[in-house]
């Protein structure tokens, strides 16, 4: 099996280090990243991820209305997204569970565990 | 469509431990991480930092605020991953209470600066990563199991000002709860349910889950329920008549899971060297500590320390280990501090002597830190089980001061939200000192404890009422504002002064009490203003004849010719009575017999003031004269007058409010309706 390839799409610098540094070293997977949901977007056409990581509170375009584009992109319909968020309240956690998403993961995360959690929310064997 | 969501909080099912080497090589890439993205989180710490001191001083502006919530957001999203859980919950903290408009600027400056000294510290305190495991991704929820939905209600306030979830169920529901301790951070079960039901509920939960750590909640708090509700599991047992606040509080406290933390141990020793050691072992435990090397001061520093445990080393000069501790359980505010023995002498005799003294446990030296450790933290969480109970100061039986102020600060914060007037007095015992000199501590102790129990009897539930230093009790009234708080606060003088009056034996002195109110927000917007409010407030009460002033109204015209009310009546008891009362609450005052007089000074405008006390029975001229004077004279819009009128006098007060009276009051009255009525007065002028 070839390696599992993933976008991270954060506008924090040391998150989207963080998550690239945990998934290539520890789940050993091959991770690119994006700092916007514009450049997420773009990426995503050409490069066809596996999965895509996806901050929810984001300057430019956020987490929900960067879904909507992948949704309504031709090559990008198909890639499952995952939402990173610090949202504190599980009220708000569900309701972004409820858009068109494969899960949701909390922030802070732990960089340990993280593939470990992206591969629970897929069905991936580990 | 649903879809699964994941926390890094939530265990998952059985994961294999990364391999060691793997690990490491993680953790050093963090570290990396972590030093070259050091300087955007410490920018960020700044911007809150700036908003938290504009906000002490009441100049934020919302633009500021939001970016700082910002910058809060994305702390409390990314600290965790470092291995600062703890920074995380400040973080988020610290958004909530800038979400919730600055209303708090003492709370949110004290987590700021404690989010700046843990970034300081930097990751290599915490243990990186695992930390991040424990982190709740959501507030940390409480289960309460009542069919009470009030009791749910007022705890539900309560919980959310305490940034918790509160979730209820009825007993009958308990067996839908999914998996507990994963879910809730603790849980509270009222056992005042019929039959056994409360008691069977409190049994399933800890049978299905002993890990979630419960209380028991109960009107009736006797032994034999303890002992019962000890029994099954519980971690506590609280009674249901605390206050909500007092309960969250409680909850809390056994939720964060080391009760030992931050508590404080009182080392007594005259052996320097020794004294260090043991200090240093319980420092390193996360224990503050509190050396003493004189025997002698031992008791002063209990009344400042107020420690959780007193560790007294066995041989020391003049007075031995054991004398302390037998001194120490004859005294009533100590009794219940556990007491540990120090000593080289583990023979059977020393042992017996320690407990015989009343001592809880004996350590042998030299100390073994381990022990040492653990058998203080025993300790230290049985202290604090007890004052978690009820938060309560030990000589009074009031909230203790540490519980207030936390009480205190979240009514402010629902008092802010709700937009209701918060009212704080301060109250200082008059000449404590003086009958703790003349008479013993004894004797200052049951004065203050007199003083405790009048004011807790008769005030509300929702009020809070504190031990609040040596000689000072702090009363806390929520939805009332400080003119209403005046009146409630001089009533109780005027209760009190009855009292001693009639019980007080003669060798025991007579106690009385000043205060001094403060508004909030108006007086001061935050725990710390308001205090400083009240203080000058009280100190304004203490320089004068009044007995409780408030801080609106600190600078009083020394005009007699400008008063607040005006007193016209011939009959000396009765004005010694009004003058009095209207002393008490800081009310200028002045007093008149002749109906002619107080005529000619107040039409004439020779004398002003606010309210008239009227009687109609007057020399010189009646009160029905005197009122008609007033009216011709155009002074009835900005003074008001009330009448003294005789019962059954339906005619007189007919005719008195037709001549333009306010209001009208029989005798013999109660003081503290008139009182009320004369408040009423003047804010119907202001």
């Amino acid at each position: 099996m070839s390696r599992r390839r993933v976008l991270i799409v954060d506008d924090e610098d040391d998150i989207r280090e963080v998550a690239q540094m945990s998934l290539e070293l520890v789940g050993g997977w091959e991770a690119t990243t994006a700092g916007s949901g514009d450049e997420c977007v773009a990426r995503a056409a050409g490069d066809a991820p596996d999965v895509i990581l996806l901050d929810v509170m984001m300057p430019g375009l956020s987490g929900p209305e960067t879904l909507a584009r992948l949704r309504d992109g031709r090559d990008t319909v198909g890639i499952p997204v995952i939402f990173l968020t610090a949202k504190a309240q599980s009220s708000e956690t569900r309701l972004l569970s409820e858009l068109d998403v494969a899960g949701v993961i909390a922030k802070p995360f732990d960089p340990m565990t993280l593939h470990e959690d992206v591969s629970a929310i897929l069905g991936w064997s580990p | 469509m649903s879809t699964p969501v994941s926390s890094a909080g939530e265990p998952g099912p059985a994961r294999e431990p990364p391999p060691r080497a793997r690990g490491d090589r993680v953790l050093d890439a963090l570290s990396t991480l972590w030093e070259k993205h050091r300087a955007v989180n410490l920018e960020r710490i700044a911007s809150l930092e700036a908003v938290a001191l504009a906000a002490v001083e009441g100049t934020v502006e919302d633009g500021a605020r939001l970016r700082a919530a910002g910058d809060a957001h994305k702390l409390a999203g990314s600290l965790g991953t470092f291995g600062l859980a703890e920074g995380t919950r400040l973080a988020r903290r610290i958004e909530r209470l800038l979400d919730d408009g600055c209303r708090d600027a003492l709370q949110l400056s004290e987590a700021t600066t404690a989010l700046r000294d843990l970034l300081e510290h930097g990751p290599e305190q915490a243990t990186v990563a695992a930390d991040a495991g424990e982190e709740h991704a959501t507030a940390p929820r409480i289960l309460l199991v009542t069919p009470d939905e009030r009791l749910a209600a007022r705890l539900d306030v309560a919980a959310v000002a305490r940034g918790f979830e509160l979730e209820t169920r009825e007993t009958a529901g308990l067996g839908t709860v999914g998996s507990l301790a994963t879910t809730f951070a603790a849980a509270i079960v009222d056992v005042d349910q019929p039959g056994d039901r409360g008691l069977d509920a409190l049994k399933t939960l800890i049978a299905r889950d002993a890990s979630l750590p419960a209380l028991a909640l109960a009107r009736d708090a006797s032994f034999t329920d303890r002992l019962r509700v000890a029994r099954l599991g519980a971690r506590g047992f609280l009674a249901r008549d605390l206050s909500a606040d007092v309960i969250v509080a409680a909850v809390a406290d056994v939720a964060r899971g080391d009760p030992a933390a931050g508590a404080t141990v009182l080392v007594v020793d005259d052996d320097d060297v020794a004294r260090d050691l043991v200090g240093e072992v319980l420092r390193g435990d996360g224990l503050l500590v509190v050396e003493v090397a004189e025997a002698a001061t031992v008791w002063q520093r209990l009344e400042d320390v107020r420690p959780d445990v007193v560790l007294l080393d066995v041989t020391m000069p003049e007075v031995d280990g054991i004398d302390i501790c037998r001194v120490i359980r004859g005294d009533a505010r100590w009794n219940s501090i556990p007491v540990l023995i120090l000593t080289a002498h583990t023979d059977a005799e020393t042992i017996r002597a320690a407990f015989a003294a009343g001592a809880d446990d004996y350590v042998a030296k030299p100390v073994v830190a381990p022990e040492l450790q653990a058998r203080v933290r025993a300790h230290v969480q049985r202290s604090q089980l007890v004052r978690a109970e009820a938060g309560t100061d030990s000589l009074t039986g009031l909230t203790s001061r540490r519980r207030a102020e936390q009480a205190l600060s979240d009514l402010m914060r629902l008092a802010g939200r709700h937009g209701q007037p918060l009212s704080l007095a301060l109250v200082d015992i008059d000449g404590l000192k003086r009958i703790n000199d003349r008479y013993g501590h004894a004797a200052g102790d049951a004065a203050l404890r007199r003083v405790g129990t009048l004011i807790l009897a008769s005030l509300r539930q929702e009020d809070v009422v504190a031990r609040w230093g040596g000689d000072e009790l702090a009363i806390g009234m929520f939805g009332t504002p400080s003119g209403d708080a005046v009146e409630r606060v001089a009533e109780l003088i005027e209760e009190l002064r009855e009292a001693e009056h009639r019980a007080i034996p003669s060798e025991a002195p007579a106690v009385s009490f000043s205060a001094g109110v403060a508004q909030f927000p108006d007086d001061g917007a935050d725990l710390e203003a308001l205090l400083r409010a009240a203080d000058r407030a009280l100190y304004a009460a203490k320089a004068r004849r009044a007995r409780v002033v408030t801080a609106s109204r600190l600078e009083l015209a020394d005009d007699p010719a400008d008063v607040d009310v005006v007193v016209v009546e011939d009959d000396d008891a009765v004005s010694d009575i009004l003058v009095h009362a209207l002393d008490t609450r800081g009310y200028a005052s002045r007093r008149l017999a002749d109906g002619a007089e107080a005529a000619e000074l107040l039409a004439t405008g020779r004398l002003r003031a606010r309210v008239v006390l009227l009687d109609i029975g007057l020399p010189g001229l009646d009160g029905f004269g005197v009122l008609r004077r007033l009216r011709d004279a155009g002074r009835l819009d900005d003074c008001r007058v009330i009448v003294l009128t005789f019962r059954a006098g339906e005619a007189e007060i007919v005719q008195a409010l037709e001549l333009g009276a306010a209001d009208h009051v029989a005798k013999p009255f109660s003081v503290p309706v008139l009182m009320k009525r004369v408040q009423h007065a003047l804010q119907t002028l202001r």
